[in-house]
């Protein structure tokens, strides 16, 4: 069960390639990927660039929690969860999911579920950069 | 962050006697103002998310994890 699992945390950019690869079997009658991205507005503030940090053992270890998690849940074949860490700029892809299942509504419902849990409990935090000054994102009531 | 607020990644304590989380927690909020301005933290023991009741063995590897924002 061990390959149905696989997990990045890495400082170098994210591939799509390589997480939809990971998840394509023989078996596999569809594929759901999310791709998060760095967008250059918040709350209608120019945003410049992102800065994400993590608690690496255990981000891996919570991303692993939740790929074994959506396993259980979803009637699944594989999934990929990738993160990056460092400075990411516009565009750049600090997450990408990918999902396979021989039908699509397991697939879809587990991408969902693996994103919004990843950010719930996967100990990793983005500093958003501003032309005035910067924050970490949802610190602070 | 919380190396942020606390100035440095590993904190010594040993003016005070932590056994359990929950008195990580009070510490840290004790000596540590800008913790009380996060909406909310956690304590990890051991690289996974302790409750406050816990208690703390030698060794053990605590960590503090202010609101996650990945993805």
């Amino acid at each position: 069960m061990e390959s149905a699992i696989d997990i990045v945390l890495s400082m170098t950019p994210l591939s799509v390639d390589k997480a939809y690869e990971h998840v394509t079997t023989a078996a596999t009658g569809g594929i759901s990927v999310f791709v998060g991205t760095v967008r250059n507005h918040t709350a209608r503030k120019r945003v410049l660039r992102l800065e994400f940090s993590a608690y690496e053992p255990m981000a891996i270890k919570e991303m692993k929690k939740i790929a074994e998690e959506a396993l259980h849940r979803f009637d699944i074949q594989r999934i990929a969860i990738h993160h990056g860490v460092g400075t990411m700029q516009i565009g750049e892809k600090p997450v990408i999911i990918a999902v396979s299942s021989a039908h699509r509504k397991a697939a879809f419902e587990a991408c969902q579920f693996a994103i919004d849990t990843l950010k719930e409990t996967v100990p990793i935090w983005k500093k958003e950069f501003f032309e005035d000054g910067e924050v970490w994102v949802n610190a602070h009531p | 962050m919380a190396r942020d607020i606390v100035g440095t990644g590993q904190l010594i304590v040993s003016d005070e006697k932590l056994s359990t989380v929950a008195d990580c927690r009070t510490y840290l909020l004790k000596h540590y103002q800008n913790f009380e301005a996060l909406k909310s933290f956690s304590v990890a023991l051991n690289e996974s998310y302790a409750e406050d009741a816990e208690t703390l063995s030698e060794g053990d590897v605590v960590a503090i994890i202010p609101p996650v924002s990945g993805g």
